[in-house]
Order: C-alpha cells, then sequence, then structure tokens
C-alpha cells in the first residue's frame, strides 16, 4: 500500500470501520425484540429499505416529469 | 444459532477450505437462483467488536480473490438459517443481479487523508469560511441568538467541522481523479468519519496498478499525505447508485 | 455515476440509521423483574437517539439551506434542545451513560 504516513495502523483501523460497518449491501435486516425468552416484535428493515428505494425511484419519475429540481422536503411540527 | 451473511456472487466460486469468519466459524457457500452467497453460523445476535469487523472483512477479502468480484453486504446481518439466506436470495434476484453486474471485474480502492494532516488542502481556510458566512439562514445581527437558534448553530459547528474536512478532501478527489479519468469506472463524494476524510473508486482489477501510478504522481507533485488503500471488494458501490 | 442529491442523502442516511438499529438493540430484553426496567430503558433510549441524531442532522441541513426565518429556527432548536435535555435526564435515571447505548468499538466506534 502506499502512502506518505509512518503509520499507517490506526488509520487503516479506521477506514476498516468506516467500510465495513457503514458500507456493503444491507440485504435483509429482520430484528426480532424478546422479553425474555417470548418473541414480541419483528422489525422488518427490509419492508422499510424497500419502500426507501420505491419512494425514491417515485420520486426521481416525478422530477424527470415536472422538471422540478427540489423535493419536496416536509417541515418538521413545532412546540 | 443464525446464519451470519458476508457477501454474494454471481458464480459458484466456494470459500477456500479452513476459511474462518466470525467469531471462528467456518465460512460455507450456500447457492439459490443463480446466486452464491457466503455464510457461517453464529450466535442469534452479532454486535459489532473490532474482531468481528476484521473477520468479516477478511472473509469479503477472500471471496474477492477466489473469482469473480462478490457484493460485500454490511456488517451485522444475521438470518435464522441457511435456508432464509437462499429464499432472500430467490426473493432479491433482481435487485441484486444489476448490483453485481455494476461491479462485474472491479475493485474498491480507498483514498484516504488523515483529518490532522498538514496537507496544502486541510490547510485551505477558503472553504471553511465560506461555511462560517453561509451560516445559519436568519440574520441574528440584530441580536443575541435564543437558546433554541444558539443549539442548532452548535450542532452546526460540529458538522460543518466534518464537512469543512470533507471538502478539502473534495479538493483531492478533483485533483486525483482529473489525473486518472479513464481509469475510474466509479467514485463518490468524501465523507469524513473517525478521524479520517475520504472517498472510495471503483476500478477494473487489470488497471488497479495503472491507478495507483497515475495518482501517485499527482500525490508527489502536490506533497499531499493521502494513502491509496485496497483493493477491497466493492462495499461502497454495493448499494444504489 | 450520477451525483447524491439531498433527498437521496437523507434516504441513505435513514438506511444507515436502520441497519444501526438493526445491530444496536438488544434482541433479548431481560424478564427478571428488577432488571427489566433497565433492559427496556435501554431498548427505548437507543431508538429514540438514532432517530434523535436523524433529526438534529436534518434540523441543520434546514437551518444551512436558509429557508426558515429566525422564529422558525428558533422554535426547532429548542424542541431539539428540550429533546436532548430530556434525554440527558432519562439516561440519568436509568444509570445509562452514552457509551451503554453505543456500539463497544472503543474510541474508534460509536454511532457516528
Amino acid at each position: 500500500m502506499s502512502g506518505e504516513l509512518l503509520d499507517n495502523a490506526p488509520l487503516e483501523l479506521s477506514d476498516l470501520i468506516n467500510r465495513v460497518l457503514d458500507k456493503g449491501a444491507v440485504i435483509a435486516g429482520s430484528v426480532t425484540i424478546s422479553v425474555g425468552d417470548i418473541d414480541l416484535i419483528q422489525l422488518d428493515l427490509t419492508v422499510v429499505l424497500t419502500a426507501i428505494e420505491t419512494a425514491r425511484s417515485a420520486e426521481r419519475r416525478r422530477r424527470e416529469l415536472q422538471g422540478d429540481l427540489n423535493g419536496d422536503v416536509p417541515v418538521l411540527p413545532s412546540g | 444459532m443464525a446464519t451470519y451473511l458476508y457477501c454474494l456472487r454471481a458464480d459458484r466460486a466456494h470459500p477456500p477450505a479452513a476459511l474462518s469468519g466470525v467469531d471462528g466459524a467456518i465460512v460455507h457457500a450456500v447457492h439459490g437462483s443463480g446466486l452464491t452467497a457466503w455464510v457461517s453460523e453464529v450466535a442469534n445476535k452479532v454486535t459489532p467488536t473490532v474482531d468481528r469487523v476484521k473477520a468479516h472483512d477478511t472473509v469479503c477479502a477472500a471471496a474477492l480473490a477466489a473469482g469473480e468480484t462478490p457484493l460485500p453486504v454490511r456488517f451485522g446481518q444475521t438470518f435464522p438459517d441457511d435456508a432464509s439466506v437462499v429464499s432472500e436470495l430467490a426473493a432479491r434476484e433482481s435487485v441484486l443481479r444489476p448490483r453485481l453486474a455494476r461491479i462485474a471485474g472491479c475493485v474498491e480502492l480507498r483514498l484516504v487523508v488523515p483529518q490532522d494532516s498538514d496537507s496544502p488542502s486541510e490547510k485551505s481556510t477558503a472553504g471553511t469560511s465560506t461555511l462560517d458566512t453561509m451560516s445559519a439562514g436568519p440574520d441574528t445581527s440584530r441580536g443575541a441568538d435564543g437558546p433554541g437558534t444558539a443549539f442548532l448553530k452548535r450542532l452546526a459547528r460540529r458538522d460543518r467541522a466534518d464537512l469543512a474536512r470533507a471538502l478539502g478532501c473534495e479538493d483531492v478527489r478533483h485533483a486525483v481523479c482529473s489525473a486518472a479519468t479513464s481509469l475510474i469506472v466509479g467514485q463518490k463524494p468524501c465523507e469524513s468519519a473517525r478521524g479520517i476524510s475520504f472517498f472510495p473508486v471503483l476500478v477494473r482489477r487489470a488497471e488497479v496498478d495503472a491507478f495507483r501510478s497515475a495518482v501517485a504522481e499527482t500525490l508527489r507533485i502536490k506533497a499531499i499525505p493521502l494513502a491509496v488503500l485496497g483493493p477491497f471488494a466493492p462495499y461502497s458501490f454495493a448499494g444504489d447508485a | 455515476m450520477p451525483p447524491i442529491d439531498a433527498d437521496d442523502a437523507m434516504r441513505e442516511e435513514l438506511a444507515t440509521q436502520l441497519s444501526v438499529i438493526a445491530r444496536t438493540l438488544p434482541d433479548r430484553i431481560n424478564a427478571d423483574p428488577e432488571r427489566v426496567e433497565q433492559g427496556l430503558a435501554k431498548l427505548v433510549l437507543t431508538l429514540i437517539e438514532v432517530v434523535r441524531k436523524v433529526l438534529e442532522h436534518q434540523a441543520v441541513r434546514r437551518m444551512d439551506g436558509g429557508g426558515l426565518s429566525a422564529e422558525e429556527v428558533e422554535r426547532l432548536g429548542l424542541a431539539l434542545l428540550k429533546l436532548d435535555e430530556r434525554m440527558q435526564e432519562m439516561k440519568g435515571a436509568f444509570g445509562l451513560t452514552d457509551e451503554d447505548l453505543q456500539i463497544d468499538l472503543g474510541p474508534l466506534g460509536g454511532l457516528r
């Protein structure tokens, strides 16, 4: 590996974590939350991520059709 | 027990014998819908530790060396069993195939600048002062900020420190990528996290050395202390463009 | 590759935060009555912290975008400031530190 630095090790560790923890395909996320041994909630990330992809494609198509450059950013509630 | 997923591939390459992954489990392959997944058995929950993150990356590196470029998945994804991985491959085949096609024959290189470096790009204050004057929308010159505004500005300063570092990195990115345009299949904007600024490029396997040479010359001329890490399986190019 | 626009960046961030939730949540909450409260508290506070970071980031983006009046910025900031103060109280009440809610990766880690 090339580099001008004397000690790449901390840098490589930061890079490793940035890469493996924050990037990479998210194929399925399904978290089961249990109390004791009893399964109570299934949090299916795949469904939410699919919805995000669908929303993003729909948004792109809408913008292409309307020539609209700025998406509609929701306003956070006050108070 | 559960099945831990490392990567997906379009060929049928198997992991080398005795390749161990997270928590020392042996990695094996499962096949479905013409795709292959490299997996291993784990306890139900895999929380991140440095050792586990390293193990995940070691497996993806082995997968990269084993044949066609694999699609690395993000750390921490487990399934109830091997069979559910297979059914997931079937369900998502139409999404996965284009992603695999996009990275076919390529590898990821990452150009990394430490945030406390003395490179000319880091010293660039032009970007920083532009950000400061571009500050909170409303004009607060008329009086002191309310507590809410002060809080948001504090958050913004923290974000902008990262952004300023990323901007310095962006200058480097443009310089480097101008020098190696024909060799770059894909690239992403700079990010800053965990003490470094970085950007990834997607390069054809056979052109890695040519890319390093092209970049080395630019870095030498501009005296930029940038490290070129990799090649890696293309984590940064595994999701949607 | 096409540039990433603001909304795509937001969705990418949301996707990243969801995978953070997935790997941070405990998948078994202790059912021992003396400890169950802390297990549930950790679960709830982790979720809130992840969402709160997204909210703060989006608020800063809105403020920097220049589309908010001074009053709106103050109102938004106050709401987030109160949420931040409340969260510190909650964590204190359950004896949970930021480290308890975060991934243990030593000095390099964190929810980012």
